[in-house]
């Protein structure tokens, strides 16, 4: 399985290069991006947990906030 | 000729757009070139010289597409007094279940940012100590006319942190269809001048779409 790919644009000499991740680049990557999906799960899990306890929906919600 | 009573039949005049002038005698200045104008000059003989006039201008850097996971602008000029990036049509490459955030970072360095949108705060950001600057957040994984702007403020500095204000449209629900306005405001902490700028999502790709403008502002 190859890296991700990154893109480095020189924007003094127009040069771009294409080049994969190295393997150091490629684990802060996957590291970081299971973080984000993490903390994107848990405030999906926390934000239903305050409606339920709200006894309200989620349309509800924002209906009080606008 | 005296100082006070020059020849009024014969002023000091040959060519066309001369001004009258004075320095300790009266004194012709020619005209200037095309569209400079006149102004204030102590260092002049008259006090008086024509000059280019100042006025804001906007300057593309460079245009880059968006593809990959990662996409870097490196060695940006420092002659611009702040940085204005646009960023259009990006999306990533998971499709519409999914919805990330677009971020940026300052010469390839984590941990310096305080992120905040209008209507959050970002997890430890008051202590700016954000991993990444956010630039807009809920994107799909979908096809969309998306747009953000961000505006760098003193990224030449040396001396001062850097201040970064993205302001985003972009899709959010592509059943609906959905769409979301929001401003991230960031506060960068570092006095290093802004060298390059690198983009991406917080996990997963650009989608092969999109561009990424660098335009510098004086």
């Amino acid at each position: 399985m190859t890296n991700p790919i990154v893109i480095e644009h020189n924007v003094a000499t127009g040069e771009i290069v294409e080049r994969e991740m190295t393997k150091a680049e490629a684990d802060a990557r996957a590291k970081q991006a299971a973080e984000a999906l993490a903390n994107q799960a848990k405030a999906a899990a926390d934000k239903a947990a305050l409606l339920s306890k709200l006894g309200i929906t989620e349309d509800e919600a924002k209906l009080l906030l606008s | 000729m005296s100082v006070n009573s020059f020849n009024a039949s014969n002023p000091p005049l040959t060519t066309k757009g001369d001004l009258f002038a004075f320095s300790t005698v009266p004194a012709r200045l020619p005209v200037g070139t095309n569209a400079q104008v006149l102004t204030a000059d102590s260092t002049a003989s008259t006090g008086l010289a024509w000059a280019t006039a100042s006025s804001g201008s906007l300057t593309l850097i460079s245009t880059t597409n968006l593809t990959g996971s990662t996409v870097t602008l490196s060695s940006i000029p420092q002659t611009y007094k702040m940085l204005r990036v646009i960023m259009k049509d990006y999306y990533h490459n998971q499709g519409a279940a999914s919805t990330r955030t677009l971020q940026f970072t300052v010469n390839s360095t984590t941990g310096i940012y305080g992120t905040w949108s209008s209507f959050q705060a970002s997890s430890g950001g008051s202590a700016a100590t954000d991993t990444k600057a956010n630039i807009q957040n809920g994107v799909l994984g979908t096809a969309a006319d998306n747009i953000s702007i961000i505006d760098i403020y003193e990224y030449a500095s040396t001396t001062t942190f850097k201040y970064a204000d993205a302001k985003s449209f972009s899709l959010f629900d592509a059943a609906t269809p959905d769409y979301q306005i929001s401003n991230w405001r960031s506060g960068i902490r570092t006095t290093s001048a802004i060298t390059s700028l690198t983009f991406s999502f917080d996990s997963f790709s650009f989608a092969t779409a999109g561009t990424v403008e660098l335009w510098g502002i004086n």
